[in-house]
């Protein structure tokens, strides 16, 4: 029943955060740098999310990952939108199920990096 | 104008509020993994897809699985590596690919060699009816003399595909691999028989060195063909990295080889070991090109240079380990350059305005000095450096006449 892959790809995290830095920069990116971005880039009614700069990646030992990123970000407050660039931690879950890449944010920490005149 | 301190710090309680982890919840995000296609790992051989089917996060390392049935798959903690990149590959994976490449790999080797018999009577025996060919000429079997007699061998070895069972430290083990030889055998004899008496004149008038009184002639006692099915038993093969590529070769081979050609004994087990030796010898060497970079750009999404270190391996598996490297990120030694030139409308920034934020990736162009970037044809940015918003040197690359064509308009 517990079927082995045929090939395992392990890599470090060193050459993720390279990857994702040259995708960023590069303006392309599918596979993890695509899907890291849309689990960060929260979009909903009330909040959103969208990234600045390449996101930074930390693997931890309990199976989860820390993303850093720049974003700007919106939410609505008592039906006004307010706006600000932000410095984003994001602990992230991530599983397989059903042919698809899970993310779930855990947990996500914020710095304002500004906000913008208005 | 700026936003008001109050404003600013209702707006980041706000923010914390609605992105926090309770308001965010447990927002799971499901996106389609992408597919990877190996391309053809030798000339010929066909693609093959893959499924990322497993994922695990480990302490500084993110690792994923990989089927070629889709599915979900049980990641066993891949060995810790120093490298950017492991990637094993199962024996039943690597058995594959072998396979693939093996149909591009030649599968035929010509040999040949000499084999002195001392003997010739050995072969006299055997070829009983090539002597009476001699005798038929008139010659008396007792003024025949053998010189030298010796089986030319010309063999082809036509290897089938093998089945691959992977070893410790690199190596493989090549189990039951079909050999089929064909081979041509001319047991010959160089005899010498009492010369012609006409000859004998002719030779006496210009005497040569050494007055030979007899002549020297090659007689063909037979050509054989025999077609022979073997099988190699067992062989083992190193693993290398050869130009990127992964080689395997032929270390040593164990085979029986019962040849029944219908020699002398001793010529035959000679002709035997001879062709043992030439079966490991000849075993072509299988190049595997390695699709690493493939299997990268999908799960990257950007494609790495890749530079292959090293193979490891142990029971059921191979490691291959790589670095990779990204030329979109140069070695980070050079400053912040302060001038920001938009490659695509053709504009240059300051670093700090507003508008530069919306400059493509891969349209910004880094300039340290702003004399550059306008002898270089952009523009100034409305925003920033609106005064050169119209320079124009283009016509000239003169940046000292633009910038006096733009001050006298001002
Ligand atoms: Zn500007």
């Amino acid at each position: 029943m517990d079927k082995e892959p045929d090939i395992v790809i392990s890599m470090k995290e060193g050459a993720i955060n390279r990857a994702l830095a040259a995708s960023f920069y590069a303006n392309q990116g599918n596979g993890l740098t695509a899907l890291l971005s849309k689990a960060l880039q929260i979009d909903g009614a009330d909040r959103g999310l969208r990234l600045l700069d390449p996101p930074m990646v930390v693997m931890l030992d309990d199976g989860t990952t820390v993303a850093t990123f720049g974003a700007e970000a919106w939410g609505m407050v008592l039906g006004v939108r307010l706006e600000a660039d932000v410095s984003a931690s994001a602990r992230l879950g991530a599983w397989i199920a059903d042919d698809q890449a899970l993310m779930e944010i855990q947990d996500i920490d914020l710095d304002m990096i500004s906000s913008p005149a208005g | 104008m700026r936003t008001p301190r109050f404003a600013v710090s209702l707006m980041e309680g706000a923010l914390r509020g609605i992105m926090s982890r309770q308001a965010a919840g447990s927002v799971v995000r499901s996106v389609s993994l992408p597919t990877i296609t190996i391309p053809p790992v030798a000339p010929g051989a066909s693609e093959l897809e893959v499924h990322i089917t497993s994922l695990m996060v480990r302490e500084g390392t993110l690792a994923l699985g990989a089927s070629n049935e889709p599915g979900e798959t049980v990641l066993a903690p891949p060995s810790p590596h120093s490298q950017d990149l492991m990637i094993r590959m199962t024996e039943p994976f690597l058995e594959r690919l072998l396979n693939e490449a093996w149909d591009s790999t030649p599968h035929v080797a010509e040999v040949r060699r000499r084999f002195d018999v001392p003997d010739p009577r050995s072969l006299l025996d055997v070829f009983k009816g090539a002597m009476d060919v001699l005798l038929a000429r008139g010659l008396r079997r007792d003024r025949i003399r053998v010189d030298r007699s010796w089986v030319e061998a010309d063999a082809v070895l036509q290897y089938s595909c093998p089945s691959v069972r992977l070893l410790e430290g690199g190596r493989v083990e090549i189990t039951a691999c079909p050999l089929h030889i064909g081979a041509r055998l001319r047991p010959r004899m160089e005899a010498a028989t009492p010369r012609g008496f006409l000859r004998w004149l002719k030779g006496s008038l210009m005497p040569r060195k050494g007055r030979e009184q007899e002549e020297k002639e090659v007689v063909d006692l037979a050509d054989l063909s025999k077609e022979q099915d073997l099988r190699i038993v067992k062989a083992t093969a190193r693993l290398s990295i050869e130009g990127g590529d992964l080689m395997v070769k032929i270390e040593d081979v164990d085979m029986d080889v019962r040849l029944d050609w219908g020699l002398p004994g001793d010529v035959i087990e000679k002709i035997s070991a001879w062709i043992m030796e030439q079966t490991a010898e000849r075993f072509p060497p299988i190049r595997v090109r390695l699709p690493i970079e493939s299997i990268m750009i999908p799960v990257l999404g950007v494609s790495p240079v890749v530079r292959l270190n090293e193979l490891r391996g142990g029971k059921g598996y191979l490691d291959v380990h790589a670095d990779v490297d990204f030329i979109e990120v140069p070695p980070p030694i050079s400053p912040l350059p302060r001038f920001l030139a938009d490659g695509q409308l053709m504009l240059v920034h300051r670093e700090g305005c507003p508008t530069a934020h919306q400059v493509p990736e891969n349209a910004k162009i880094g300039y340290f000095s702003l004399y550059d970037a306008l002898h270089d044809g952009y523009r100034g940015c409305p925003d920033c450096l609106s005064i050169y918003r119209h320079a124009n040197t283009t016509e000239d690359g003169d940046v000292g006449r633009s910038v006096e064509r733009v001050m006298k308009k001002v």
